[in-house]
């Protein structure tokens, strides 16, 4: 299933570099559900989360005459919408919260069972989350930017950007713990 | 208990949500299909490099129309000539049809290109020139040209009046008949012959009184020649304020 969609989205590619209305609404009928899972985790709501889907859909169809086909068409789609969500928080937030690195270290935390949580759990806790927390966790955690690259997309450095994973670590966990407690509680009685 | 490292924390939440789906409202593709459609407009407008060079140009051509002494550009000028040509051209011509004032001018510009030539075999002079055809056509006194041939005998001397222009001839209307030679010789000379020999050219400078009386019309006229047994010479300019008058002998009819 998979692959087929992924043969599919680029037989889409031709039409929409010759921005063909119809091959864009297919394209964008394949792909909208799955981007707006990503905008979701970005977004602070769905309201956001479906603003940042239509600047990023508007992007693609704009700019999709740049794409070298070195990767897939999807990653580029999916990379192309970050960039949208990255712009979003930068328009509303000019300066992330710096956290000094003195609190920033991986030890050893407690082990959650995340077996019992729903997908709508989990989202619900980052997007609790402060914009800047969000935004680093979910591109070093969930999309696999190194903290160089996250530096550079936000203007920030490194330290910065490991504070602000390490925060938005602490304050999940936190919620984790809180969760996971009442979840004992329910089962016990 | 057991620990958790952060890269095991990152991948709970990875495995969950990376693949997540949710199906977007009906507006947002409405949004995006609008969008698409809107032409682009250049965000980034006039580029600065461009701007400058057309303030510096719009500097220069103001400066040319404003600064003053300087002549301004005439963005019609195929159309100025033609009207200046119109306003000259009307009044030249209404001037030549009257002939006063330009007739001294036109005259001596006419004049200018004729040659007196003496011919040895048949002792005469002969009046010459390129231009005397056509300012024979020309003249704005002209009003009748003389096609013939007429002879006028001065003193064993014979002038081709083909060659003299009409407007001379007019004023010598004796010219245009012939004349007995040998009566002349022995008639003894009138009133009339006196006046006729005032008006017969027999030098150059009797020539240049003629032209002189018919442009000069005062008393005292720019230059005059006087004839004498050794040929003619000047005897009077005036040139306004300075006068020369030679001596002049008193001329008696024979």
């Amino acid at each position: 299933m998979k692959t087929s969609r992924q043969v599919l989205i680029l037989d889409l590619l031709d039409g929409c570099r010759q921005e063909d209305p119809h091959t864009q609404e297919l394209l964008y009928k394949l792909m909208a559900s799955k981007m707006l899972g990503v905008c979701m985790r970005y977004a602070r709501d769905q309201f956001q989360a479906e603003d940042m889907l239509h600047l990023g859909f508007v992007k693609v169809f704009k700019k999709v005459k740049d794409f070298r086909e070195e990767g897939s068409f999807e990653g580029w789609i999916r990379r192309v919408i970050v960039n949208t969500a990255i712009e979003v928080y930068r328009k509303e937030q000019k300066h992330l919260n710096i956290v000094d690195l003195a609190d920033v270290y991986d030890a050893p935390q407690q082990m959650f069972n995340m077996d019992d949580l729903e997908v709508k759990d989990l989202l619900a806790m980052i997007q609790e989350l402060s914009a800047g927390y969000r935004l680093v966790f979910n591109m070093y955690a969930i999309e696999g930017y190194s903290h160089k690259e996250i530096a550079e997309q936000l203007g920030i450095s490194e330290g910065a950007s490991k504070s602000q994973l390490s925060r938005a670590r602490t304050i999940l966990r936190g919620k984790l713990a809180k969760t996971e407690g009442v979840n004992y509680e329910n089962t016990n009685r | 208990m057991k620990t958790q490292t952060d890269s095991d924390f990152d991948k709970l939440f990875r495995d969950r949500l990376e693949d997540m789906e949710l199906v977007p409202s009906q507006k947002v593709w409405a949004n995006v299909s609008r969008d698409l459609s809107v032409p682009v407009k250049n965000k980034k407008g006039i580029p600065i490099v461009w701007l400058v060079a057309a303030s510096i140009s719009l500097l220069f051509v103001l400066s040319l129309l404003l600064i003053p002494g300087k002549k301004p550009i005439k963005l019609q000028a195929s159309v100025q000539p033609s009207t200046e040509y119109k306003k000259s051209a009307i009044p030249v011509k209404a001037k030549r049809s009257l002939g006063r004032k330009l007739k001294g001018i036109t005259f001596l510009n006419r004049l200018a290109s004729m040659r007196l030539e003496r011919d040895k075999h048949l002792k005469s002079y002969k009046i010459t020139g390129k231009a005397i055809a056509d300012n024979l056509k020309n003249l704005p006194l002209l009003t009748k040209v003389n096609l013939e041939l007429p002879t006028v005998v001065l003193r064993q001397e014979t002038v081709m009046m083909a060659s003299i222009p009409s407007f001379i001839a007019m004023h010598v209307p004796v010219a245009t008949k012939k004349i007995n030679t040998h009566r002349i010789t022995r008639v003894p000379a009138t009133e009339a012959d006196y006046q006729d020999s005032q008006t017969r050219i027999r030098s150059v400078g009797d020539l240049v009184n003629f032209v002189v009386r018919r442009v000069d019309h005062r008393d005292e006229k720019i230059i005059e020649f006087s004839n004498h047994d050794d040929g003619s010479s000047i005897s009077g300019i005036n040139l306004g304020l300075i006068k020369i008058r030679a001596k002049q002998n008193e001329i008696k009819p024979n």
